[in-house]
């Protein structure tokens, strides 16, 4: 991979892994650690990729499996992260933002991070599946689980 | 909540400045660059037993593991030592040295290979692998005679089967 299209490649997905990350770690530094960690390892790959669409494939399901990693290390299990760390707190427009946010985050990780998949990557049932390990009717289950949790929370219909 | 929503609410959440630059960066300088947080614990593990390893350190006192490339870090150090080795149900001083391969689906494996020698007489001998307690999450689901593949499963699916966390192979001269 050539600089040019390694900066290509940063520039188009830094922000989208980031927060992959960070729905698994509810840490902004931990999420720029794991996603400088990507690309590393991106940096060192030496296959051929087929497009861009297959780097960004590639780029998520390393950042799915490194944010898996972090979460269970030896230097995670000595944190107690019961809140989000955000570099920038108060980064919402207005009160409503922040309670989605903050219900998103009170739910567990396993439905937090399915949530997240679906709702911002936009990805598919079956590739969420394959991504996280678990078989598609546990998906399904998480996200149904998720949504009744943040009605609960908002007291709000959640679209499907 | 609807995608558009979520996405809107998600978007606020950035890295610090200067980020992307950093990512930039750090490819100039990669050699200097520890991998961090490179973890302790394993996505899948294939477990290789080499008969070459096993051959050319038949002679020397213990299981040895095959050197492997200098990158091996202290975390596959670290990881190396949570696996036990039993040779026809004794356990051995094995080291196994695990490296990190990502394919092209950017699964992550670590490829562990381990050398053990054969008691003298001993033609045939049963090897079995074993995580130590902490490791719990790991699983061998499959393997063959001198493979052994190791999968991470997740924490959540316990609605699965009990798993086994141990395996065997049988490696012959």
């Amino acid at each position: 991979m050539t600089s040019e299209e390694f900066r290509i490649a940063v520039s188009r997905n830094s922000h989208r892994l980031f927060l992959i990350a960070f729905s698994f770690t509810k840490s902004t530094y931990d999420a720029e650690d794991i996603v400088q960690n990507v690309f590393l390892k991106l940096w060192k790959y030496d296959k051929e990729f087929a497009d861009r669409e297959h780097i960004d494939k590639w780029l998520t399901a390393v950042c799915v499996n490194e944010s898996k990693n972090c979460i269970k290390s030896v230097f995670r299990s000595f944190q107690n992260i019961e809140d989000c760390q955000l570099a920038s707190p108060d980064c919402f427009g207005d009160s409503s933002q922040q309670e989605l946010f903050n219900a998103v985050m009170e739910l567990p990780k396993k439905y937090r991070t399915a949530v997240h998949l679906f709702y911002y990557e936009d990805l598919p049932i079956k590739e969420i599946a394959e991504l996280l390990g678990v078989k598609e009717s546990a998906v399904k289950t998480r996200l149904s689980r998720a949504r009744t949790k943040i009605k609960e929370r908002l007291g709000e219909r959640i679209d499907e | 909540m609807n995608k558009e929503e979520y996405r809107q609410v998600f978007s606020n959440i950035r890295p610090s400045d200067g980020f992307e630059e950093r990512i930039m960066n750090m490819t100039e300088k990669r050699k200097n660059i520890r991998a961090g947080r490179v973890i302790a614990v394993v996505l899948a593990v294939i477990v290789a037993l080499s008969f070459v390893a096993v051959a050319a350190n038949a002679a020397t006192d213990g299981a040895i593991g095959e050197s492997v490339s200098n990158a091996v870090s202290e975390t596959f150090e670290t990881f190396s030592k949570k696996i036990a080795v039993f040779v026809n149900g004794k356990k051995v001083d094995a080291q196994i040295n695990v490296t990190e391969e990502i394919d092209k689906e950017g699964n992550i494996y670590y490829i562990g290979r381990a050398g053990v020698d054969l008691p003298d007489g001993e033609e045939e001998v049963t090897v079995s692998f074993g995580f130590d307690d902490s490791e719990g999450d790991y699983a061998f689901t499959s393997g063959g005679v001198n493979e052994i593949v190791i999968v991470a499963s997740d924490e959540e699916i316990e609605e699965d089967a009990a798993i086994p966390t141990t395996a065997t192979t049988v490696i012959s001269q």
